[in-house]
């Protein structure tokens, strides 16, 4: 057996292409519904819960959380499974409290942003607006290069070429259909992706369980790898500081936990269902999907770690890849699909996996667009009118679009993916987290504050390895002694901005109206 | 906190996710077909007139 060998044959690629255009089919009906900016952008706030779960669940089951759940599986192996408990944890707290996301709904707002200007200024919610896009974009600018991966690793598809243009027709077609009918497609496209999703994960895992020998199987291997996310070093690596430890354990929990409550894709469709009691039940039933996303593609790079520990000789032939860096563990899971699952049945998982790609990229990319249409360029502009605001929103995801295939195509990730996401999102997610609690909650939050806090969010790109290490050469040259590392850096960015709000809200105050209400 | 812990946390885990998406599958499936046909209908008769009927939900 040779490590690129796959069962993908052409069969495959016709299934995936029927998929791929009823997609295109989708898109082009969707726009009948499009009437105004409302629609456009949160389908007119008409989703019931049932339909709000699914388009949730395709949207945070993307490839890319496919590829990094699956590469911590295969790298930290049931000790990766302590992000599924964090996340668990944190949407479970939210549905049963309605914490933030219950006031945030009953707000009543399009977008994040614009409940900045409606709790504090319009230069807030600007300066807010262009944080989260910032963030978002580059969060999601690896999108692309994790679905190549996948892309190779399934079909054994070598030509650096061919991939590109693979790519590059696929997110034109996400464009196309999210351009044309915004949330509306967006919501029918998802819901058909959740369904072939689900379907797809569940046969892959059962494979999967099938090879490594069941129930039996799992527990004896369970036995013998890394278990313990408390211990920092990682037993099967022997390398110092290769585990989770206490310092990612708690920079992980404080990011996830925010995560849940504040991701903008996630805060939308909250600000998409039909009422703050929805979007509580939301959360709630979100466990769910979320514990599903967190572990299914965990089992898969287990999977795929016990694959190549039993075939040797494929396994160090794959660590030899890695070490010279024409591979990344990343490519693990893939590249096992590709060997277990037969011909025909591959191509609906690839398909199953496509349209996690797309069901990611068309919300993300409706929801930085509408934040740019919405609460950059008309706030600056004075007001749009809703037709130009939704001219707004499909020139800024092609925009975006563009950008994507540019960083997706040459940015090489320096840490594991997960972590490079938890960082960029880090950005976003330690203004908001005080900007957005603190208004709800917190009568002396000042727009000055605000604005300190999401400038101080600036400091999470300082967690890229890249930064580190620059930081690390200036002001700690001593590899034996004090280093900053990546899980230290997440958690000072993550709690700076807070620590700025709140002494500055109470030193420069919003003026008193002579209501006795703040000025905003 | 010894092995035989983790390992049977991390395998209830492992089923609690398989066993979830089984079970969201089943039971959201169907249902959020028909919710789309009905946030489709309310789309095309005008939008935002849904705030106050969560008691259909």
């Amino acid at each position: 057996m040779e490590l690129f060998e796959t069962n993908f044959t052409s069969i495959d690629w016709v299934i995936v292409a029927v998929y791929l255009g009823g997609s295109i089919l989708i898109g082009l009906w969707a726009n009948r519904y499009v009437g105004g900016l409302s629609d456009y952008l949160v389908a007119g706030r008409t989703l019931r819960i049932r339909l709000a779960l699914a388009t949730m669940t395709g949207t945070e089951l993307g490839l890319v959380t496919v590829m990094y759940v699956a590469e911590l599986g295969y790298t930290k192996q049931f000790a990766s499974l302590y992000l599924a408990v964090i996340e668990v944890l944190g949407l479970a707290v939210i549905g049963l409290t309605g914490l933030v996301v219950y006031r945030l709904r009953q707000e009543a707002v399009l977008t994040v942003p614009e409940y900045y200007e409606r709790r504090y200024t319009q230069s807030v919610r600007v300066t807010g607006a262009v944080m989260m896009v910032l963030a978002g974009v580059l969060n999601m600018g690896v999108f692309l290069k994790a679905g190549s991966l996948f892309l190779v690793g399934v079909t054994g598809l070598e030509d650096p070429m061919a991939l590109k243009l693979i790519m590059t027709g696929l997110l034109l077609l996400v464009l196309f259909y999210t351009v044309l009918g915004g949330m509306v497609s967006v919501v029918i496209t998802d819901l058909v992706q959740f369904l072939v999703l689900g379907v797809g994960s569940l046969v892959v895992s059962g494979f999967v369980l099938s090879e490594m020998g069941g129930i039996d199987g799992l527990w004896e291997l369970s036995g013998t790898t890394y278990i313990d996310p408390l211990m920092a070093d990682n037993p099967v690596t022997e390398a110092a500081g290769d585990g989770v430890g206490p310092w990612m354990l708690t920079a992980q929990w404080v990011t996830l936990s925010i995560a849940v409550m504040l991701w903008p894709a996630t805060v939308s469709r909250t600000l998409a269902v039909k009422s703050p009691t929805v979007a509580r039940r939301l959360y709630l039933f979100s466990t769910i999907p979320f514990l599903a996303r967190r572990t299914l593609p965990a089992l898969w790079g287990i999977g795929a770690f016990a694959f190549f520990a039993f075939h040797a000789d494929l396994g160090s032939e794959f660590q030899d890849q890695v070490d010279s860096k024409n591979l990344s563990t990343l490519s693990a899971m893939p590249l096992y699909l590709a060997k277990i699952i037969p011909t025909g049945l591959l191509g609906i998982v690839t398909a199953a996996m496509l349209a996690a790609f797309m069901s990611t990229h068309d919300s993300y990319l409706l929801c930085w667009s509408g934040v740019v249409a919405q609460d950059i360029v008309a706030p600056l502009c004075g007001g749009l009118s809703d037709r130009q605001r939704v001219l707004v929103t499909r020139v800024s995801i092609v925009a975006i679009g563009g950008f994507l295939l540019f960083w997706g195509l040459w940015y090489e990730v320096g840490q594991e993916l997960w972590d490079y996401l938890a960082i960029t999102g880090t950005v976003y997610l330690s203004g908001a987290l005080p900007v957005i609690v603190g208004g709800l909650y917190w009568k002396r939050a000042s727009s000055t504050g605000a604005l300190a806090a999401l400038a101080c969010g600036l400091m999470g790109v300082c967690g890229l390895s890249q930064v580190i290490e620059f930081i690390n050469d200036c002001l700690f040259p001593d590899p034996a002694g004090f280093q900053v590392f990546p899980a230290m850096m997440m958690l000072v960015t993550m709690i700076t901005p807070t620590l700025v709000f709140i002494p500055v809200s109470l030193l420069v105050p919003d003026r008193q109206r002579p209501d006795g209400e703040q000025s905003t | 906190m010894n092995g035989s812990f983790w390992q049977v946390l991390w395998l209830v885990i492992l089923g609690s996710g398989l066993v979830g998406m089984a079970g969201l599958l089943l039971s959201v499936g169907t249902g959020s077909v028909r919710e789309l046909r009905q946030s489709l209908d309310e789309l095309k008769s005008g939008g935002e007139d849904g705030e106050s009927s969560e008691a259909s939900d």
